[in-house]
């Protein structure tokens, strides 16, 4: 029967039976066949009749069987991690190969765990406070920014999407995890970089100006008749400090611009994530 | 109308400066200069009196109390009707001057270093029926 049923693949297979085989014919449906006919009872309208149900029958499996594989295709080829979990008991119900990958845990692993396992500690009270939220059924939703731990207790910042379902008769929830550690490893360098682009703007508005702006009106007034020759001197003086200021101030925000250049080298080496 | 010019300023060279050329406009002759804020705000506070004109020119960043400060705590006693700030600022930010911009008090926003065309939009202002 095996034999048969590798040599048919997919073609619905009908088993010729005698009386005294009934048994084994009724077994037979088990390990794959579609029908079975009696010998004895055997007639044209009845083999006819029989061929062509079991052939419309059998493509009704057969689409039924790629439409399934289709969908457990699409989660467990999905690039992203996905998995299922039992909203009451918080076990795995399904993982995909994205999560085994991207979490360390093998399937097997996977499959004895809670969903509570794979958060640090810490990040606990915030689960319990997002389960709270009551998800309707079939309703993609955005859930959030959190922190998971993978096998190995590196941290990994992620995305959060899920949706409620009915999975093997049991209240489930349908997750999707985008990591998104990089990304806010990126978004916190340029934002600490904009910080300094923006003190160093702050301090051109109002640091550099302020010596420049007394030079310029230290000139106008040097080209002042009322002026004696003593008043001038002094001047010059203030002239020249106020050169000197500002030489230092332009040090200061060249020294500025170059804590850019090194924040950035350090982005580069990736530091870990940390929060 | 008694009239005051207050220099509000903690950088002795712009002090001198405006002095020098407040020289030109003799509607100017009385000068009060002030290295800080808190200072000016001190001789407000004893002094100010309805029947005075004051004519302020006001830098931002001094040590103990800047411009911003100085005009949050002027507002309450102070009246629009005898009292005109002019901000003097090394700062050319927008930020400053959209700030200086939605306050009352405030008429105009000068750039260092003060030069004679500010000192005539003062008296443009003075020009002005109250």
């Amino acid at each position: 029967m095996e034999e048969i049923e590798s040599l048919a693949k997919d073609k619905p297979i009908i088993i010729l039976t005698g009386y005294q085989d009934v048994n084994f014919a009724v077994k037979s449906l088990s390990l794959g066949a579609s029908d079975y006919l009696v010998k004895d009872v055997l007639n044209p309208t009845v083999l006819s009749k029989s061929i062509l149900y079991n052939i419309e029958r059998n493509k009704i499996l057969v689409n039924l069987k790629d439409s399934e594989q289709r969908y457990a295709n699409l989660f467990h080829f999905s690039p992203l991690p996905m998995w299922v979990f039992d909203r009451e008991t918080l076990k795995f119900m399904d993982v995909n190969d994205a999560a085994v990958d991207h979490y360390g845990y093998s399937f097997e692993e996977f499959m004895e765990m809670d969903i509570t396992q794979i958060r640090p500690k810490e990040e606990l009270p915030a689960f319990y406070q997002s389960m709270k939220i009551k998800k309707e059924p079939y309703r993609n939703l955005y859930v959030g920014e959190f922190i998971h731990s993978k096998k190995n207790g590196e941290k990994i910042k992620v995305e959060v999407r899920s949706n409620c379902f009915e999975f093997q008769g049991r209240p489930a929830e349908l997750i999707l995890v985008n990591d998104i550690t990089e990304r806010s490893q990126h978004i916190e360098a340029i934002e600490k970089q904009n910080e300094i682009l923006r003190e160093i703007a702050w301090t051109q508005s109002h640091v550099v100006r302020a010596p420049l702006a007394r030079l310029m009106g230290l000139v106008n007034a040097m080209k002042d008749n009322r002026f004696k020759n003593n008043d001038k001197e002094m001047f010059f003086d203030h002239i020249l400090k106020s050169a000197d200021e500002l030489d230092e101030i332009i040090k200061s925000v060249v020294n500025k611009s170059q804590e850019v250049k090194v924040n950035y080298k350090e982005d580069e080496t990736g530091v870990p994530f940390n929060r | 109308m008694k009239l005051e010019f207050l220099l509000i300023d903690d950088d002795e060279i712009t002090i001198m400066l405006s002095e020098i050329l407040l020289e030109d406009f003799p509607e100017f002759i009385q000068i009060k200069t002030f290295s800080d804020g808190l200072y000016a705000l001190d001789y407000l506070k004893n002094e100010y009196c309805e029947s005075t004109k004051y004519i302020i020119s006001l830098d931002i960043n001094m040590p103990l109390m800047n411009g911003w400060e100085f005009l949050e705590e002027i507002t309450p006693f102070v009246s629009v009707k005898n009292t005109m700030v002019f901000m003097l600022s090394s700062s050319t930010d927008k930020e400053d001057m959209d700030r200086a911009a939605g306050i009352a008090l405030v008429k105009s926003f000068f750039s260092k270093p003060l030069d004679e065309n500010h000192l005539k939009e003062i008296t443009a202002f003075l020009a002005l029926p109250q």
